[in-house]
């Protein structure tokens, strides 16, 4: 007896289908999750770097990265953790790379000039947020480091390739400054 | 604002809030998304269907061995650029060039020999005038 029963075959175009989408249903999926951390993302880099646009472009890169290994991201319990460091990597990269004027790794002792020029504001955090992008980079960075990525100093020192005392040091100006920038435009 | 103490800076950076992300990163970082997600479905594609590419530009390769002979890819160069009116122009032009540099005499001697008589000499005019400026210019560094 022969079975007359059709095939249950799959064209080649129902698979390329269905794999388009299965990437497209990634895609959305990996919307929503940039729209919950994209705030995130983007404040780690603008402290860092303290200019928003080369933040956007970080935030940019740190997100493609992201969607490199999303597969494992959303299994995972910690991507904020993760995109904290890819982001902070990324910026600290950044600075590096196109700041001529990076004083980190020269060890520089000198009291760095602080600029008090702050734009009016009436709201303190928006006051505070300004004071911190307008800190020279040598003090800006550690201290972001430290407030608000909670590294320790040890931290701090080796992925700045800074000596320790220096990174205490560097916080503490960067905490003085931003005091006497406060004072000035109070 | 009273004068900030370092608790009271200490609490006011732990309070602020994350910053606001412009409006125009999630689209262009969707757009890059969406192009990647399209290369590595065509890759994936790709990469499923290897047997059938490979066999598919193997065939076409044994296709056009075959049809060499007919088709003698030699012989429609040349009669594209003998038909082409630009190409035709050109070596009409380069055939009057020839010409009058050969046959054209001035002094009793062919055309050919003075342009590269003259050729010769601005050559060797320009080298010495940059060999003098180096050297000049090495001799004020000092």
């Amino acid at each position: 007896m022969v079975n007359t029963a059709p095939l249950p075959l799959i064209g080649i175009d129902d698979q390329v289908a269905s794999g388009l989408d299965a990437r497209m249903a990634d895609v959305q999926e990996f919307e929503t999750f940039v729209r919950n951390y994209q705030n995130m993302v983007f404040s780690v880099a603008a402290r860092i770097v303290g200019n928003l646009v080369d933040a956007q472009d970080i935030s940019q890169e740190v997100f493609i990265k992201a969607y490199e290994r999303f597969d494992e991201l959303k299994q995972s319990g910690t991507v904020g953790g993760w995109l904290k460091t890819v982001a902070t990597n990324l910026a600290i990269n950044h600075l590096n790379r196109y700041r001529s004027r990076w004083r980190f790794f020269s060890e520089e002792e000198n009291e760095v000039e602080i600029p008090t020029v702050v734009p009016a504001t009436d709201d303190r955090r928006e006051l505070l947020e300004l004071a911190i992008q307008k800190l020279p980079d040598a003090q800006r960075v550690p201290l972001v480091l430290f407030h608000f990525q909670d590294l320790s100093y040890d931290e701090i020192a080796g992925q700045l390739g800074i000596s320790l005392a220096k990174v205490k040091t560097d916080i503490h100006r960067g905490r003085e400054s931003l005091r006497k920038i406060l004072v000035k435009t109070s | 604002m009273n004068e900030p103490n370092q608790d009271w800076l200490d609490q006011e950076l732990k309070r602020l809030p994350d910053l606001e992300a412009p409006p125009e990163l999630l689209p262009e970082v969707m757009r890059s998304v969406r192009r990647r997600a399209i290369q590595r479905w065509l890759m994936s594609i790709c990469r499923q269907h290897l047997p059938i590419i490979r066999n598919a530009g193997l065939g076409l390769a044994l296709a056009l061995v075959v049809l060499f002979p007919f088709v003698n890819p030699g012989a429609a160069v040349s009669e594209f650029f003998d038909r082409s009116p630009l190409f035709h122009f050109l070596f009409v032009m380069l055939e009057v060039g020839r010409t009058v540099l050969t046959n054209l005499r001035v002094f009793e001697l062919p055309v050919v020999w003075l342009v590269g008589l003259v050729a010769g000499i601005s050559y060797l005019t320009c080298i010495c005038a940059a060999t003098t400026v180096r050297h000049l210019a090495a001799v004020r560094r000092l």
